[in-house]
């Protein structure tokens, strides 16, 4: 019994210096970390990026028209444009024909795909050198991650039942109706704000927030306007969306203290949008959401206008 | 010797990239408190549920009709070989799916199963079902013939000898396996966040969702997890200490 007692505390003493070893290694990691701001290329992620010859870029696989698989299993989307962008950028063939090579820009490109609650850990974390995922901005989160300039300007809708008795916000007032939403950032005062007698339902992901309403869980699913509008071209009779609302700002993030590798993300953003790299970016505008911009303007600089 | 005390809390403010702020959980303790409840009752729920399908299902294997004994073996083999998200998803997802809108079908599901954790608890108690029978179906194979022909001599009939000998005897020798099962299905709650239950692992993702706080929400759900899991196990292995055995 005693010879018992004694390997069992022995066993214990055994378990907690373990746990010591593994908690110290964890501390001095934390500790000894660099955290000091890149200021020249060699504390930067480009230098990584390019010594590496791939950039990883934190993406999702099921939001379309953002990031999602198309038939033959590849990803596709607005993100996954903005992500080949900024590789077309990094590797200098912007003004290359392979920059037209599908396989040769996917091939620059490692994508990391991640729910929406991974985007800052992962980025804070270096698994990821930049989170291209639909990703609002908000004040709060510009204190963990530094944000690009904007791609995209969103709203939020409610996707619906074909056959729901409402199709605007103003009519869905009143009906004690289940509303089912991505998990996130303030989304409950968020959602009653809009619809204020409705139950909130949370889900991990926007899929699971629509196969609720589709099994009839919920009444109406809370989702990107961008989305809506793409479902309900895509799969004509399912769905309805209602009006737009909450408008806010969609860009890439970055790891704090990185300035080199946060301009030359904006400059390819930005090249892209309004400068020499336009035709791609209208052509994937126009692929996902179906608008045709108008031409950037020639003379005085379209961001001063 | 002992350690520089004055050092640490420049170990934890200063020099750390990423600064702990327990402050986020502690403020909202009520999330980790209700999902710490909640996913207590649930896995207490379903090893009730869970025990009686597997008494159910482990006397019909053994009671020698070849029908019950395959439909049995199909339930366990199927239960055991799919993840418990995949059965939590169909239950909630895929089930109401199965019959059109406005279906008499689809409102009597949604009528049965209205709430995740109400649909989580009963997959739960299903998985668990698949795992218990098994276990009775071992401590049925356990009990010695001798007490069987004791109670056969008796004139007792095969349901009297399933209560009075059977039962209390592999009652008796799976209890070790019934704690642990309760321990492993408090920890599988956990999945039900998958499906809006706002249970620990929810409370962890929100401290993570709402406050980019990822290593506090989900360390605190973890110490729950762990040290809920040891009080049980050691709650239970006192129990069963106290427990005079005499097969």
């Amino acid at each position: 019994m005693s010879e018992e007692r004694d390997a069992r505390l022995t066993s214990r003493r055994g378990l907690m210096r373990t746990g010591a070893v593994v908690s110290g290694a964890v501390g001095a990691g934390f500790a000894t970390r660099n955290v000091r701001a890149a200021d020249s290329i060699n504390d930067s992620a480009l230098k990584r990026v390019m010594d590496r010859g791939k950039v990883i870029v934190g993406t999702g696989a099921t939001n379309p028209p953002w990031h999602f698989e198309d038939d033959s299993g590849k990803l596709v989307g607005m993100d996954i444009d903005m992500a080949k962008e900024l590789a077309i950028g990094i590797f200098g063939i912007e003004e290359d024909p392979l920059a037209a090579d599908d396989e040769h820009v996917r091939g620059l490109i490692e994508f990391v795909i991640q729910e929406p609650n991974a985007r800052i850990p992962n980025l804070l974390t270096d698994k990821v050198d930049v989170v291209i995922q639909f990703m609002t901005v908000t004040v709060n989160r510009a204190t963990q991650v530094e944000f690009t300039i904007p791609y995209y300007r969103e709203a939020v809708t409610f996707l619906l039942p074909p056959d729901a008795p409402y199709s605007t916000i103003a009519e869905m007032q009143g009906q004690g109706l289940t509303i089912a939403v991505l998990q996130n950032v303030g989304v409950e005062p968020a959602m009653l704000a809009v619809v204020a007698d409705a139950t909130i339902e949370q889900y991990p992901s926007i899929a699971d927030a629509i196969a609720a309403m589709d099994a009839g869980r919920a009444d109406a699913a809370a989702i990107d306007l961008s989305s809506g509008k793409w479902f309900a071209s895509t799969t004509p009779g399912k769905y309805k969306f209602t009006d737009g609302y909450n408008a806010q700002t969609y860009s890439a993030s970055v790891k704090p203290g990185d300035q080199i590798w946060l301009n030359l993300v904006n400059t390819c953003f930005h090249e892209a949008m309004v400068g020499i790299n336009h035709k791609r970016f209208r052509a994937s505008f126009k692929q996902w959401f179906g608008d045709d911009l108008a031409l950037p303007t020639v003379g005085y600089p379209v961001e001063f206008q | 010797m002992l350690p520089d005390v004055s050092s640490l809390p420049l170990l934890f403010s200063l020099r750390l990239p990423y600064q702990l702020r327990w402050e986020y959980v502690l403020d909202h303790k009520e999330w980790f408190i209700d999902g710490l409840l909640l996913a207590l009752w649930m896995s207490l729920i379903a090893l009730v549920c869970g025990s009686v399908i597997g008494l159910v299902c482990a006397f019909a294997r053994s009671s020698g009709n070849r029908i019950l004994s395959v439909a049995v073996t199909c339930y366990v083999e199927f239960i055991r070989n799919v993840p418990l998200l995949l059965l939590v998803f169909i239950f909630y997802f895929g089930l109401p799916q199965a019959f059109p809108r406005r279906s008499d079908e689809r409102e009597l599901i949604l009528t049965l199963l209205p709430t995740p954790e109400r649909t989580f608890t009963v997959a739960l108690s299903i998985y668990a079902g698949a795992y218990l029978t098994e276990i009775f179906g071992a401590g049925i194979l356990s009990v010695s013939r001798r007490y069987l022909d004791a109670g056969r001599s008796l004139g007792l009939s095969r349901l009297s000898l399933a209560r009075f000998v059977v039962g209390p005897i592999m009652l008796r020798t799976v209890l070790p396996s019934l704690s642990n099962t309760f321990i492993s299905l408090f920890k599988d709650t956990g999945v039900a966040f998958f499906i809006g239950s706002r249970d620990l692992s929810f409370a962890a993702n929100k401290v993570n969702t709402d406050f980019f706080r990822p290593i506090e929400g989900w360390v605190a759900a973890g110490v729950l997890y762990l040290l809920t899991a040891w009080i049980i196990a050691f709650a239970l292995r006192f129990a069963e200490g106290r427990i005079k055995w005499s097969v």
